[in-house]
């Protein structure tokens, strides 16, 4: 199996570890990846801001980008729902249509790939501590994956899983939210993080890199515990890669 | 009060420095959540209950211009009396003129948005009629000069403490802080009002086309008492709340108030199909509806948005959404509030005034899936921030910013100097600060850029592993 | 005005309907599946239905007693009156309620019985809406949400049913359905739309979500199950 990846802006520019990280696991679990070059962004933060015209430029080179791959796999709902979900909503080159709809077919968030597409449940790794789960809004609401990263977890041996309240909430990022509403942004994740660090988890896994900066940066800069971690560097770490 | 949603940036601030109100109404959203859920997590049946009921939504909007004509003859039939609005001053003035024409000089209301909407109570108070909010929380918010802060639960952002010293403002009676006592000085002092106005006003959860009807929802038995003791009953309602006819309503009722405040039913639902009989001796004499247009048949107009004309107006989405929660209701500006009300208010005041409310939203997406009739609130929102944008009210700064942006995203020679110049900017910072990120920053650190990227560490990993 | 703005309305509707519609809509939303729910929905026997229906009147706080005969209503009605002291019993009109009033009369003569038919108006607004409690009879009553149905047209004076402190109400057995849906089925077709779903005393929350019982309507709801009329 043979899968194209698809890496982010902010995974490519604040995580690359991440991206690395994704790479990792999928070959371990004997999938060959690719990595297609001139990738840029799927336009989200301004598609967000309502700037529509703008991005259809940047969506269509996507999809021209990707087309005629098996798979697009990306470590992130957010951008993985932009694609499936919110490239419909733009008034894009007719004779791209069928590729777009082709393209909805074949790309993929990682767990939802790892679980739904390459049907791997369990990777065999390890990891003794107590973690616990954010679910990302795009990936849990617009994607419906929800059990599909907590599969994932759970298998990891020695691993003490714990759900924190409202897992589901947002964490108040929003994209250009958060710097629109700084405050309100901000009240919502010490929100969030008063959930996280009461669940009593050592981690916080998540599948945004986007939700796990906002996250982490409000843990880190109140001297909280608990630290972010995305759920394909867990696993790479589970793994030892 | 003059509130106006140009100015939420504002109104967020304050309400953000209003800790005990963001307590109240983060407590009362959740408790209002979990007592949904558990109704609406006992019936079995409930997503397909949703569906019928989108799906009879569905039709009434689109074939509105048909239901409205039997809704209207059927009225006539019953003796109902049908007015047109197009706009608010036309229908303020519908109602002043009943009101005038009954001789009342004061009127009785139930709880109504739509009059809200129109700003019916101050047109009457300046023609010399006095409206008279009989819902509890309405009565408490009209003493203070305020409007509602939740569609369903108007004084949710208020304590006991500050009812307490309203009624005793307001009312000349004796502190006190007790819920039961309070409620008691309201029945009291609005029994009296009951019993003397000449007429009555509401609004209408449902207008039932076939029956000529409406339907009034309600929990406190003012409504009853509304409509059936003032000898004019007045209902103002929006043209989007038709629903086809009585057989449709069960399933209405099924969603609503678990939705609105997380019961099996409301303790009354009344139904309203024509004047008392001649020689009852009870029943209002005339009964008034008021069909409000106001803009709905211009949102109608948008083959996406008009899904958001399928409201019922239960909150469900502002108990659920994290923004409302931490900022409540008042900070929207206007009478709707909460996700639908941003959705709403660019749609009913232009995108202009409304500029910053679609704004107001993560776009988490939690309304959507507890709204009873799942509006894609969501969708709407981008939508229209998309029509913010091309209506040119979106902000300078940010208008240049986006554009170039995206003109660099879509070239990856550009992107890549772009996105190469932070990370060696950063180096240039004291420590290990990271690129700044006015307006994000403050009470969280912000992620720092990487200085090489994935795409060259991806390259140097696949040489290692040759 | 109105004449104008009516067709300016329907006009402006027509001409938005033209644009086609985006609303998506969920795939197999038919009527079978909700119709074949419904229909589990429904009780297996009377007993198990009167049961639910004894249930949810508690689960809104209204009380719930089986009374054998009128003798039996009777003694009930007077000692639902006696809990908060009342001496005036007003029904709606001439009929079972009546009866019972007066046969609690008998017992107590200081009783007052107000029929609220007989008054006019303005004086039967003024008498109801002292303290009193009302013993009325209904049309129907719901058993899976607890509510009781009073169809205008079928009595006198709606009044007795929301302006006293305290409504006692007699259901016969054969009035109780499963659910609306049924109602809807069994309604008369000229009922007209004039009627009333009553669930429980009237409440409020609008204090700090405190749940209090009795804000303009009633604060006690008392449902006697009449089996006999005899």
């Amino acid at each position: 199996m043979k899968v194209a990846i698809f890496i982010p802006c902010l995974t490519e520019h604040m995580y690359p570890e991440t991206g690395l990280s994704m790479v990792k696991v999928l070959r371990h679990a004997g999938i060959e990846i690719e990595y297609v070059h001139g990738q840029t962004c799927c336009g989200q933060p301004a598609f967000n801001a309502g700037y529509r015209d703008e991005i259809i430029p940047i969506a269509e080179r996507f999809i021209r980008l990707f087309r005629g791959k098996d798979y697009v796999i990306a470590p992130s709902g957010s951008c993985t729902a932009m694609v499936r979900v919110f490239y419909r909503e733009l008034d894009i080159d007719a004779a791209l249509r069928d590729d777009l709809d082709d393209l909805c077919g074949r790309i993929f968030e990682f767990c939802e790939f790892m679980v739904d597409v390459a049907k791997v449940d369990s990777l065999g790794g390890r990891f003794p501590h107590k973690a616990t789960y954010h679910d990302s809004c795009h990936l849990s609401r617009e994607l419906g994956v929800v059990a599909q990263p907590r599969k994932l977890i759970s298998s990891i041996a020695d691993i003490d899983f714990v759900e924190m309240k409202d897992s589901d909430a947002c964490c108040g990022f929003g994209g250009m939210f958060s710097a629109k509403f700084g405050q309100l942004s901000t009240e919502m994740v010490a929100r969030k993080c008063e959930n996280i660090v009461e669940s009593g988890a050592e981690y916080v896994i998540g599948a945004d890199a986007g939700c796990l900066m906002n996250i982490g940066g409000y843990l880190r800069k109140n001297h909280l515990s608990p630290q972010t971690m995305h759920i394909a560097d867990l696993l790479a770490k589970s793994l030892d890669l | 009060m003059d509130k106006t949603p140009k100015k939420i940036k504002k109104y967020v601030r304050q309400a953000l420095a209003d800790m005990p109100v963001r307590t109240a109404v983060a407590n009362a959203a959740e408790t209002s959540v979990a007592s949904r859920d558990k109704i609406a997590g006992g019936i079995p049946y409930w997503e397909l209950v949703r569906r019928k009921v989108r799906s009879i939504k569905k039709d009434v909007l689109e074939h509105l211009d048909e239901y409205l004509i039997e809704f209207e003859s059927n009225c006539q039939a019953n003796g109902i009396k049908v007015h047109w609005a197009r706009d608010g001053a036309s229908a303020r003035e519908i109602v002043g003129k009943i009101a005038r024409d009954c001789g009342a000089s004061m009127v009785v209301k139930s709880k109504s948005l739509t009059t809200e909407e129109v700003g019916l109570n101050a047109y009457l108070a300046e023609n010399g009629i006095e409206p008279v909010e009989t819902d509890l929380g309405e009565c408490i918010v009209q003493l203070l000069g305020q409007i509602p802060s939740h569609l369903v639960a108007p004084a949710l952002h208020l304590s006991r403490q500050d009812i307490g010293r309203v009624f005793q403002d307001k009312l000349g009676v004796e502190y006190t802080e007790d819920p039961a006592e309070l409620t008691e000085i309201a029945r009291v002092h609005l029994r009296q009002k009951f019993l003397s106005a000449r007429m009555g006003i509401s609004g209408a959860n449902f207008g039932i086309a076939r029956e000529g009807c409406i339907c009034v929802v309600e929990n406190e038995c003012n409504a009853r008492l509304t409509v059936s003791l003032p000898k004019v009953h007045v209902a103002v309602m929006g043209v989007e709340k038709l629903i086809p006819d009585m057989a449709a309503l069960p399933y209405f009722l099924k969603l609503l108030p678990a939705s609105a405040t997380g019961q099996k039913s409301s303790s009354y639902v009344n139904i309203i199909g024509g004047p008392g009989r001649e020689g009852a001796g009870e029943g209002p004499q005339e009964v008034h509806v008021v069909l409000l247009d106001n803009g709905r048949s211009r949102i109608l107009g948008d083959g996406q948005l008009r899904e958001t004309l399928m409201c019922i107006r239960c909150g469900a989405c502002l108990n659920s959404c994290p923004v409302y929660r931490q900022i409540g209701g008042h900070a929207y500006g206007w009478v709707y509030m909460g996700p639908i009300g941003s959705a709403l208010i660019p749609q009913y005041l232009g995108e202009k005034e409304g500029r910053y409310a679609p704004s107001l939203s993560s776009l988490c997406g939690a309304c959507r899936e507890i709204c009873p009739l799942e509006i894609n609130i969501p969708r709407h929102l981008l939508k229209l921030r998309n029509k913010v944008v091309r209506a040119k009210q979106s902000g300078f700064f940010e208008r240049i910013a986006m554009k170039l942006w995206a003109f660099a995203a879509a070239r990856p020679l550009v992107y890549r100097f772009v996105t190469w110049f932070p990370g060696k900017f950063q180096m240039l910072l004291p420590g290990k600060r990271a690129f700044p990120a006015p307006g994000y920053m403050g009470r969280r650190a912000i992620g720092r850029f990487d200085s090489k990227g994935f795409a060259k560490r991806f390259r140097r990993m696949e040489r290692k592993n040759d | 005005m109105t004449d104008s703005d009516r067709n300016d309305i329907l006009a402006d509707i027509r001409s938005s309907l033209e644009i086609a519609s985006d609303i998506p809509f969920a795939v197999g939303a038919d009527e079978q599946p909700l119709e074949g729910a419904l229909a589990a929905e429904l009780f297996d026997d009377p007993q198990t239905m009167r049961t639910r229906f004894a249930e949810e009147l508690a689960a809104v706080s209204a009380d719930f007693d089986v009374l054998d005969d009128q003798t039996a209503a009777a003694k009930w009605a007077g000692e639902v009156l006696a809990v908060d002291g009342f001496n005036t019993l007003v029904v709606a009109e001439e009929g079972i309620c009546l009866d019972i009033a007066k046969a609690i009369q008998s017992d107590r003569p200081d009783l007052e019985i107000i029929v609220a038919g007989d008054l006019d108006g303005a004086e039967r607004q003024a008498r109801l809406a002292q303290p009193s409690a009302a013993l009325v009879e209904v049309d129907y009553a719901l058993a899976d949400i607890g509510s009781l149905v009073v169809l205008r047209d079928n009595t006198a004076s709606m009044l007795p049913h929301f302006l006293p402190e305290s409504v006692m109400v007699i259901v016969r057995p054969e009035q109780l359905l499963a659910n609306q849906f049924e109602l809807i089925k069994v309604l008369p077709q000229d009922a007209g739309g004039n009627m009333v779903f009553i669930t429980g005393p009237s409440r409020t929350a609008d204090v700090e979500k405190v749940l209090i019982l009795g804000a303009h309507g009633p604060r006690r709801v008392s449902v006697g199950m009449l089996e006999s009329a005899k």
